[in-house]
């Protein structure tokens, strides 16, 4: 009984919408793949805004759940990794919303809360041919 | 969790109206300006919502090294998200002060780093900001220079024998009964140097002019008088320096001085050694003794002050020593006080003798030719530790050397006569000083350790992980910028790498050495971009490739472009990299 509930606790917290970072290295090939766009979310350890979208909003489930369904999500510590040239960046978090062939269709300063995070999504999601 | 609870708070608000973001310029505006203390008021204004961390936040004095910052009033911590931050925009306070003096306008630059974030949710990267500001460095105050001076390599040795230096620490730090009674003890110490020879027949000579039946009272009165206007001439120098040389250890600073004062040194010092004499013209020493017999106090007054200035000369090394201080504090009564002690020192000696009418006189003989040379070798270390300033390590090692031997020589090393003890103190200088020749032959520069070079220098830094293959290494753009520039033209392979990477390890030891790797590689120029570190630099270097991590190859071609297609990014085995040489 005891294992069932454990799995069924597994289950349940697996479905509270969690979005999935993948690596950076794959991001483009399975956008591609998946016919996804990409957004590579720029933050750094210790940064409130990144906490909480994080945290907070990307565990939103309306936010992961379109997330899940239409973009492909990675993350860099831009203290930790080396961030590519093109994608520039006064603060963190920085968001950048590409397609799979690497064009930047969106950039995004600083957190936004989930609506307006969600809305941007769709914004850009609504651009992609 | 705990990281969760204050997010989840703040999430309440936080965001809401998140509609744009301050750009940097504007969320900081750093600031700088001097007040009419001559301090500097450096901070930030902080735009709506922006707040700083407190310990990303330093104000650096870049230029000039000949001030310091003495104090930086902080303002005051909030903490916030269990960060210690400035939420009103801060001011820092910072107090200047002078650790030489050059010029009395002096142009300061002063740099502000910061790192902020907005409440609203972004965190702004790290910035820094340069001012340059006119300062009048005569409103600041001066600092003891005691840790510039730890910071030169200066050995034991040569801090013995820097009589100035020893003085002027001493007054310094202590206390003003500690520094007169130091200057006491340092002015018997000078009264056994032959300085005050001089000194001692015109006192028997002002003693015995009194004629027979002189009390031991009188005797002792009129020395004291004698003593007393020598030690006035003194205290009139001191104050004057206190009061028109304050830019004495400034001037002690400008190259020509120190090699104008080191060759006073060694003049003083030749004349130690007796190449030739020391002293004001002989006519107004005959007068002077002329002089001498003319009784009364206010006569044996006239005759202890220009006696003062008749032994000048000779005590000019120790007497350097406390100008250089008096000049320093701009302290005239302290600094006339010191020498006025340190003259009463000197004259104890010279009172034995005139109560005495000359029976305690120091005899003269060998040991005093000893002393003078014991001197003027003393006298020949300060003239190099002078030089040390602005001469090469190496050179002034080199002195040392030649000093330290010829001292030894003239004491008499290899010779069979001589008590043992000075045959074994002079054998002891003369290895010393032969070690340090031969570690500045060796391009040694340290007096402590001159034959450091002997030592087995710790396996493994020499080898090579790539034998046979010679990567010029670099760090940052500029570094490799230049490389390239220099190869145009040529095949260029640029391997990213880092020591704590293992694939990095195997593509060195298995593919760079790979014999057939090895003759393709000979047609390149290998540039090792080694991220090690990862600074901002080589971050940077990073970045402009697009690296995201080593070990990367990439290839540029004639025009210094870099070949996309052919970047290798990880292990790569020595069959498969050889074809794709062949394939470039």
């Amino acid at each position: 009984m005891k294992r069932v509930l454990f799995t069924l606790v597994i289950f349940a917290t697996s479905l509270i919408a969690d979005v999935k970072f993948t690596h950076i290295f794959d991001i483009y090939d399975i956008a591609k793949e998946e016919n996804k766009l990409v957004i590579i979310m720029l933050s750094r350890e210790g940064c409130p805004g990144c906490e909480h979208m994080q945290d907070v909003v990307l565990k939103d489930i309306g936010v992961s759940e379109f997330i899940s369904k239409n973009y492909i999500i990675a993350n860099m510590d831009v203290y930790e990794e080396a961030v590519p040239e093109e994608l520039e960046y006064f603060g963190t978090p920085t968001f950048y919303f590409l397609d799979a062939e690497e064009n930047i269709l969106k950039r995004v300063n600083g957190g936004e809360n989930a609506k307006k995070f969600l809305q941007t999504l769709k914004e850009v999601q609504a651009t992609k041919k | 969790m705990k990281k969760l609870i204050p997010i989840l708070i703040l999430g309440c608000f936080y965001l809401i109206n998140a509609a744009s973001f301050l750009m940097p310029d504007q969320a900081f505006k750093p600031y700088a300006e001097v007040n009419e203390k001559m301090q500097v008021e450096i901070g930030i204004n902080l735009g709506k919502d922006i707040y700083l961390y407190a310990d990303k936040v330093e104000v650096k004095l870049l230029a000039p090294e000949t001030l310091t910052i003495e104090d930086v009033k902080k303002p005051e911590i909030t903490m916030y998200h269990g960060e210690k931050t400035y939420f009103k925009s801060p001011n820092f306070l910072v107090t200047l002060a002078v650790k030489q003096k050059l010029e009395i306008m002096q142009d300061v630059k002063l740099s502000i780093s910061y790192q902020g974030c907005s409440e609203q949710g972004l965190c702004y990267e790290p910035s820094e900001q340069e001012f340059t500001l006119k300062v009048d460095t005569s409103k600041l105050q001066n600092v003891a220079d005691t840790q510039e001076k730890s910071q030169q390599s200066v050995s034991s040795q040569t801090q013995e024998l820097s009589q100035t230096d020893s003085i002027a620490n001493t007054i310094k730090s202590g206390s003003t009964l500690i520094i007169l009674l130091t200057f006491l003890g340092f002015g018997l110490l000078l009264s056994l140097t032959p300085c005050v020879f001089p000194m001692i027949p015109i006192i028997s000579g002002v003693i015995i002019s009194q004629g027979e039946g002189l009390t031991t009272k009188r005797a002792f009165f009129l020395s004291v008088i004698y003593v007393l206007a020598m030690a006035i001439a003194y205290t009139i120098a001191g104050v004057l320096a206190g009061l028109f040389g304050s830019n004495l250890q400034a001037a002690l600073q400008t190259p020509w001085v120190i090699y104008a004062f080191s060759g006073v040194f060694v003049a003083l010092a030749m004349s130690m050694f007796g190449f030739y004499e020391l002293k004001l013209p002989d006519s107004l020493v005959t007068k002077v003794s002329k002089n001498s017999n003319r009784s009364g106090v206010v006569g044996v007054a006239i005759m202890g002050f220009l006696s003062a200035l008749i032994v000048g000369p000779c005590v000019a090394a120790p007497l350097a020593g406390a100008l250089v201080y008096i000049g320093q504090t701009g302290d005239a009564l302290l600094g006339g006080a010191a020498l006025f002690s340190m003259s009463i020192g000197m004259g104890i000696p010279l009172i034995i003798v005139g109560v005495s009418a000359g029976k305690f006189m120091p005899k003269p003989g060998e040991w005093m030719i000893m002393v003078n040379a014991i001197f003027g070798a003393m006298m020949l270390g300060v003239a190099i530790w002078m030089l040390e300033k602005i001469v090469d390590p190496s050179i002034i090692m080199l002195l040392y050397a030649l000093l330290g031997i010829g001292f030894a020589l003239y004491l008499g090393t290899f010779k069979t006569e001589g008590h043992i003890l000075k045959r074994t103190i002079s054998m002891i200088i003369f290895i010393y000083s032969v070690s340090l020749f031969v570690g500045f032959l060796a391009g040694s520069s340290s007096m402590v350790k001159p034959l450091s070079f002997l030592q087995i220098p710790k396996s493994g830094v020499s080898q090579s992980s790539h034998q046979g293959l010679g990567f010029n290494v670099v760090t940052s753009i500029e570094e490799l910028d230049k490389l390239l520039e220099v190869n145009k033209g040529k095949k260029i392979m640029l391997d990213f790498s880092a020591e704590w990477c293992a694939a990095c390890k195997e593509l060195a030891e298995i593919t760079f050495a790979n014999v057939n790797v090895q003759e393709k590689l000979k047609e390149y120029v290998l540039i090792k971009a080694d991220v090690t570190q990862n600074g901002t630099n080589e971050k940077a270097l990073s970045r402009k490739y697009g690296v995201f991590g080593p070990p990367a190859l990439i290839f540029f071609d004639k025009e210094l472009k870099v070949m996309k297609s052919k970047t290798i990014v990880g292990f790569i085995e020595p069959k498969s990299f050889v074809a794709h040489l062949n394939s470039l």
